[in-house]
């Protein structure tokens, strides 16, 4: 090849390279956050969260639309801002409890489809309006990213599950296991969690109240790193933390009936012990009084998800695996009848640096 | 027949990375919807067969190479005579350059879809035809040289799926054999595209320096590729739910969504990025293998050749305008492989073995 092609070929190179769209930082508006809440029929209410930087602090500016459920929000959104909105660095995606009630997986659909997305977005139903939510400010870093901190920190070290977009598009798709979403509420310049919403195939249904999420997450994921306070008996609390949980399922019987028993395993260090010595009948207590209130939380807990036909531990999937030719819709027929057995054991490994 | 000068040829275990680089291109981006559509999620049962297969196809290539002691146009020569042997050999440059579109086009859709919405086909399309043009006028050990490090260089990216271990559940992938056979073959079949590569070995088998040792590094590489096709459908099948895996074009991709690193929020765009090594060698080795045969069969110099294919390809990729007509024409280019392999090889290798054979005693 002579000199005067390799030129051309450099320089073709270097015109055409210039050929699509720029995206200058500076010049667009990135939304970490978006809100989406029911107005009428049809008709749903989009407030997008776009982070304002300013001398040593981050503040919020909000933006909202109204279209209708199938048009692209953010495009409604786009009237408002002066810069492009990018949505490259979305941290949340928040919805009203109304809306969420009426079925979310329509809406879902941009943020599935958009490649730009990520999946690691996390998803979270709101008591009251997604709008109201976002128009507070919380924390020095903007709205979005204290949202997403939120979660995640419930996630890793407390009780919500395993949570984010991928995760909640796999049980809705999944036959044999339905989603779940964190539930919270703006409370003046913090946001609380609620609770876990519950949701039949996209529809919020009901939520797990706070003082269960504990035993929820022992039963649809595992925690590595929890704490739980267990009460023993008249003013004798015991606190455990350093939590690691494990389950398991076995399952016999005719695969459209089966007899189910969920195995809990938990380790944990005692942290802190309110009356007496810690001896080792002590321990035996401390143990017992956890695996009893363990079997009889999660029991309850299944019993209402039995009632309400819904599956987040995903029962059904587990007992696909276990039987050939499996019918997911003879299962889910007797799916309130079951019989789920819960046993759990509990140890405690250590009692901290005193006896 | 002209004998290959020994300093053109290449070192047998190169063969490894000829074959592999071909395979590996953009069937692995999205094959796991394909398999799992007919056989579930046994389907990576299917994708062992499909590389069983694909073992015994190319020792049959090597066999009917070896009688003919050239590559497929001598081959077809000397099994069907001149004209049938040369008509046979002018559809194999329409398949290599068929592929060569292939490839082109649904990389550019990649990138269109999930990088740069505006960009241009044709622009593209010639600078990487252009690039290639640059490649294959510098001799066959270039493009060798191109397909090894298309090898090294993006092999790194394996590592990046173990991310999704996080969200894995491999228990769905429970009972095994839970389909019937016939739906397994099926998506063995429907593999052929993924796996498809390895026929290029006929064009280049004359500059293979010690033919004997290479077999082995051949069908090595077949082995290994199948092994990454087979662990890639297996983490696919734990991250993703059935129906919802159904949903993704492109599965790996879709994958890397979840990959974060400290220093890069979002992995697809430099793992597409990176994809470009690997597209290269596909395109260079099969722009390569259909001027190599015109220029055998027809005299012609291999270069214009060369000039001509590029034009038609940006020509092509050009006028395919949207998913439909990609996917038509990977369709189309998968079926025709699989009777390529499936249906060509073995006939002609039973073929040669006869007339093999028969010459000996006569």
């Amino acid at each position: 090849m002579n000199k005067w092609a390799s030129l051309l070929l450099v320089s073709f190179l270097i015109v055409t390279g210039g050929c699509v769209r720029k995206s200058i930082l500076d010049d667009i508006n990135t939304i970490t956050g978006l809100g989406y809440d029911y107005v009428a029929q049809n008709k749903i209410k989009g407030t997008g969260l776009v982070p304002v930087y300013g001398k040593g602090k981050i503040s919020n500016a909000t933006y909202t639309a109204t279209s209708t459920t199938s048009k692209d929000m953010i495009e409604e959104l786009q009237h408002e801002s002066s810069n492009p909105l990018a949505k490259g660095s979305l941290e949340v995606a928040l919805y009203g409890e109304r809306l969420a009630k009426k079925g979310l997986i329509e809406i879902m659909d941009t943020l599935r489809r958009d490649p730009r997305i990520g999946e690691r977005v996390y998803l979270a139903v709101v008591k009251g309006t997604a709008h109201e939510l976002l128009e507070g400010n919380y924390g020095k870093l903007g709205n979005g990213i204290y949202l997403s901190d939120l979660i995640q920190q419930n996630i890793e070290q407390r009780d919500i599950p395993k949570t984010n977009l991928h995760k909640f598009l796999y049980d809705y798709y999944s036959d044999g296991k339905d989603p779940f979403l964190p539930y919270m509420e703006r409370k003046g310049n913090k946001v609380k969690i609620l609770g876990i919403a519950l949701f039949d195939n996209d529809r919020m249904v009901d939520y797990i109240r706070q003082n269960e999420m504990f035993y929820f997450k022992i039963l649809v994921d595992r925690y590595t790193e929890g704490t739980h306070t267990i009460r023993i008996g008249r003013n004798e609390y015991a606190a455990i933390k350093s939590i690691v949980t494990d389950r398991n399922f076995s399952i016999s019987g005719p695969k459209e009936h089966p007899n189910i028993t969920v195995r809990i395993s938990i380790k944990g260090v005692l942290h802190e012990y309110s009356r007496g010595r810690y001896s080792k009948t002590t321990k035996q207590r401390i143990e017992q009084a956890f695996q009893k209130e363990l079997v009889k939380k999660s029991s309850k807990i299944i019993r209402e998800l039995q009632s309400y036909h819904i599956d987040p531990i995903g029962f059904g999937d587990e007992t696909k695996s276990r039987y050939r030719h499996f019918s997911y819709k003879n299962f889910y027929k007797n799916y309130p009848s079951l019989h789920i057995d819960v046993k759990a054991n509990v140890t405690i490994i250590d009692s901290g640096v005193v006896e | 027949m002209q004998s290959i000068p020994e300093r053109l040829k290449i070192s047998p275990f190169l063969v490894f990375f000829t074959i592999s680089s071909m395979q590996i291109g953009i069937g692995i981006l999205g094959f796991q919807r394909v398999i799992a559509k007919s056989a579930g999620y046994d389907a990576w049962i299917s994708v062992i067969l499909a590389g069983i297969g694909a073992h015994l196809s190319l020792a049959m290539m090597y066999s009917i190479l070896q009688k003919a002691n050239g590559s497929i146009v001598e081959a077809n020569q000397q099994l069907f005579g001149k004209w049938i042997g040369n008509i046979l050999s002018i559809l194999l440059v329409l398949y290599y350059t068929g592929m060569v579109v292939a490839v082109l086009r649904t990389y550019i859709e990649v990138i269109q879809v999930w990088m740069f919405p505006d960009l241009e086909t044709w622009v593209f399309a010639t600078s990487f035809m252009l690039l290639t043009i640059y490649i294959v006028s510098g001799g066959f050990r270039v493009v060798v040289g191109v397909c090894f490090f298309s090898i090294i260089l993006p092999s790194y990216l394996i590592l990046t799926f173990f991310y999704t271990f996080e969200y894995a559940n491999f228990r769905m992938l429970l009972p095994i054999f839970d389909h019937s056979i016939f739906s397994i073959l099926k998506a063995a079949k429907d593999m052929t595209l993924t796996i498809l590569g390895f026929e290029t070995l006929l064009v280049y088998y004359p500059f293979i320096k010690n033919v004997e040792q290479s077999k082995k590094w051949a069908h090595f590489s077949v082995f290994s590729t199948t092994i990454i096709y087979a662990v890639i459908a297996v983490i696919t099948f734990a991250y993703f739910s059935e129906k919802q895996l159904q949903k993704h074009i492109w599965a790996t991709l879709s994958m890397w969504k979840i990959v974060e690193m400290p220093f890069i929020e979002r992995f697809e765009y430099l793992g597409i990025a990176n994809w470009t090594i690997i597209i290269l060698p596909n395109v260079c080795l099969a722009a390569w293998c259909s001027s190599r045969i015109v220029k055998q069969v027809a005299n012609i110099r291999q270069k214009y050749v060369l000039v001509a294919i590029a034009a038609i390809c940006v020509t092509s990729a050009c006028l395919l305008k949207n998913r439909n007509s990609i996917e038509l024409l990977n369709d189309v280019l998968g079926s025709i492989g699989f009777y390529f392999l499936y249906g060509f090889i073995p006939l002609t290798f039973i073929w040669s073995h006869i007339l093999h054979k028969v010459r000996k005693k006569a």
